[in-house]
């Protein structure tokens, strides 16, 4: 939609994670799910936590996965940069972070500034 | 003559506002993801702020005036799309039960690798927008979120909406707009893997 349109990756697909996880995770994540520790529950955490405060369990969860899930601290590390970079993005107005009108729409708002009156 | 004189001054205002308007569009694109409904929140706001032009003191920078009114505009137009049912989203539908099955096993382990692709994510945020390749891809990847999750996403993280006003705007409950938010946050993670990720 602006500038170059990136291309089309509907092919891709998704990698497993590395070995050392898989292996960790076939021994720690039926406990992690019994204890709420899992990845899936720490990645809800991460988002949650951008929107209210976290109660003192579920820091103490958020804690205790981080260190144990070097997949899930990267990723709450880069969900957290992403964040910032729109925040960025959004309050960038300036020419390089999108294109313009288009001739003709600069063209119709044009005319519909000269038609209109003011009192 | 004076009323020579006043056409005058105001025809200069009428160029003074279209020297914003590349602004403002690129402000609205951002937020809404679409050409026309950019274009036309943009007409509006010119047309509104000339018709206000006399309650302009200078107090503010003309593009921080002009943000201000473009800014009620895009709230209102968000307000009005989300009493449109046809897309809203439904927090039931959910990944926490269905959606993330591809994305995590049974016992919530990551079944795939939520971090391959995303190396660039470890720069600052300032050197990854010095990067239009990245700037365009992310905003790609934010007008790609589906309408009902882009709205609350542009409300929350690009418009820095607090979330009680995010859910009066669009009618969703505080519980609801948690998975949402959290929805468009993976969505968006997936999208820029899909473009980064590929060799």
């Amino acid at each position: 939609m602006r500038g170059t349109p990136p291309d089309d990756r509907s092919s891709w697909r998704p990698k497993r994670p590395g070995l050392v996880y898989r292996l960790m995770m076939l021994v720690m994540a039926p406990l992690n799910l019994l204890l709420g520790l899992s990845c899936r529950a720490f990645v809800r955490l991460v988002s949650d936590a951008f929107e209210r405060p976290l109660t003192r369990g579920e820091r103490f969860r958020r804690a205790a996965h981080r260190a144990m899930c070097d997949v899930c601290r990267v990723h709450e590390r880069r969900i957290g940069t992403l964040r910032e970079v729109s925040l960025l993005l959004a309050r960038s107005t300036d020419a390089a972070a999108a294109t313009g009108l288009s001739k003709e729409a600069r063209a119709r708002l044009e005319r519909t500034l000269e038609e209109a009156d003011v009192e | 003559m004076e009323e020579h004189h006043d056409r005058g001054q105001l025809e200069a205002r009428k160029a003074e506002l279209l020297d914003h308007a590349d602004m403002l569009f690129r402000y609205a694109l951002t937020r809404t993801g679409d050409r026309q409904t950019a274009e036309d929140l943009v007409q509006d706001t010119l047309l509104t702020a000339l018709s206000k032009i006399s309650s302009f003191e200078g107090r503010s920078s003309m593009s921080t005036w002009l943000i201000g009114i473009l800014r009620h505009k895009i709230l209102d137009h968000i307000r009005w799309r989300s009493r449109h049912p046809g897309d809203l989203p439904n927090a039931r539908d959910d990944d926490s039960s269905g959606g993330d099955d591809v994305w995590f096993s049974l016992s919530g382990a990551w079944r795939v690798d939520p971090n391959v692709g995303l190396e660039v994510l470890d720069e600052t945020p300032e050197r990854i927008l010095e990067r239009s390749e990245l700037r365009i891809a992310i905003l790609h990847c934010v007008d790609g979120l589906p309408p009902g999750l882009h709205r609350i996403y542009v409300l929350r993280e690009l418009e820095e909406q607090e979330p009680q006003d995010v859910c009066e705007v669009t009618g969703v409950t505080r519980g609801s707009l948690a998975v949402l938010l959290h929805r468009a946050r993976q969505s968006l993670r997936r999208c820029l893997q899909a473009l980064w990720g590929t060799p």
